[in-house]
């Protein structure tokens, strides 16, 4: 009776280090799995955002914004001109959607009829209420320059932002 | 008896503790080898560098060539080359100002900065591959994120590659 009951102890013990271990182990699995989960979520991250400026970039192709010498170059005077044209209003289902100037570098205004050249920004979308940073892409702004006698492409990036692709 | 039992369960928690401290052991070896190798070079595709490096090589130089036609970035390269002169002075010596400026004006590099360093190397490749310019700056540890861009050179082309390390 004695000798049962001392095996069925062992057992007991026995069972009980195997859940130790079992514990253990699963416990440096979660903290493997999760360590590894966070990268895999910063890549997809990445992914994410790259996708989102290629699609952001892809604007810069479209008739009412292109420079026909190049791909992935803005006509700054097209722009500019749809500025002000309210047929274009809800055009694009965007909520901001913004082409800015950036090298060689000036002092940042928005363009307007009294500036134009001499400006950096030109803002055809700016809708209000909550929809995140904008992406930004980097295009090549050209236009036709007289001081500079001639077509001169600078950098610049185009922004834009919709809560659909936030 | 109850002696007997006492030394036995003692005997197993000794074994307990020494398994764990085993695994402790070599789980911490294991650590420390992989924390102290030295890591990869890597290197990843950058929508945003790809994108920089295409809206760069359209940038507009200070260069002329002679009749009034100013060259972009991408046939600066090119000049650079036919190791012709740009304003009087070498092409070369006005591509590396002009890459190096635009490159420091868009991407923040430094040792306190999220980038440490840049490699921009171009290249003409036909049947030999020769080397036309090398811009490094900084540091370029471990990661960096990369584009190219291919330009006609007839017979062969000329592949400037843009290296951000971060």
């Amino acid at each position: 009776m004695k000798k049962i009951k001392k095996g069925q102890t062992k057992i007991q013990e026995m069972a009980f280090v195997l859940i130790a271990i079992v514990i253990f182990f699963s416990m440096v699995a979660l903290v493997y799995f999760s360590i590894r989960l966070s990268s895999l979520k910063g890549d997809a991250e990445t992914q994410r955002e790259q996708s989102t400026k290629e699609i952001i970039r892809k604007l810069s192709d479209i008739p009412e914004f292109s420079w026909a010498d190049c791909s992935g170059c803005i006509d700054m005077d097209k722009v500019f001109v749809l500025k002000g044209k309210s047929s274009y209003n809800n055009f694009w289902a965007l909520d901001y959607l913004a082409i800015e100037k950036i090298y060689p570098n000036r002092t940042k205004s928005e363009c307007t009829n009294a500036n134009y050249p001499e400006c950096t920004t030109i803002i055809l979308i700016n809708k209000t209420g909550s929809y995140g940073s904008p992406t930004g892409a980097f295009v090549s702004l050209c236009g036709y320059y007289k001081e500079y006698g001639g077509i001169r492409c600078e950098l610049g990036k185009i922004y834009a932002s919709a809560k659909e692709i936030q | 008896m109850i002696k007997i039992r006492e030394r036995n369960g003692q005997e197993e928690i000794v074994g307990f503790v020494i398994i764990v401290v085993i695994v402790a052991v070599v789980l911490s070896v294991v650590l420390g080898v992989y924390i102290r190798q030295e890591a990869p070079i890597t290197k990843a595709e950058s929508k945003d560098v790809s994108q920089f490096l295409d809206s760069a090589m359209e940038y507009t130089s200070e260069c002329t060539n002679g009749i009034g036609e100013y060259f972009s970035v991408e046939e600066l390269i090119r000049e650079c080359y036919y190791d012709s002169k740009c304003n009087g002075a070498s092409s070369c010596d006005m591509l590396t100002r002009t890459l190096q400026e635009m490159i420091d004006f868009n991407w923040k590099i430094g040792e306190d900065k999220p980038f440490k360093g840049y490699m921009f190397n171009a290249s003409y490749s036909s049947a030999n591959k020769e080397e036309i310019l090398l811009i490094k700056k900084g540091l370029c540890a471990t990661e960096k994120i990369g584009a190219e861009h291919l330009s006609p050179a007839t017979p062969g082309a000329i592949i400037s590659i843009l290296e951000i390390c971060s």
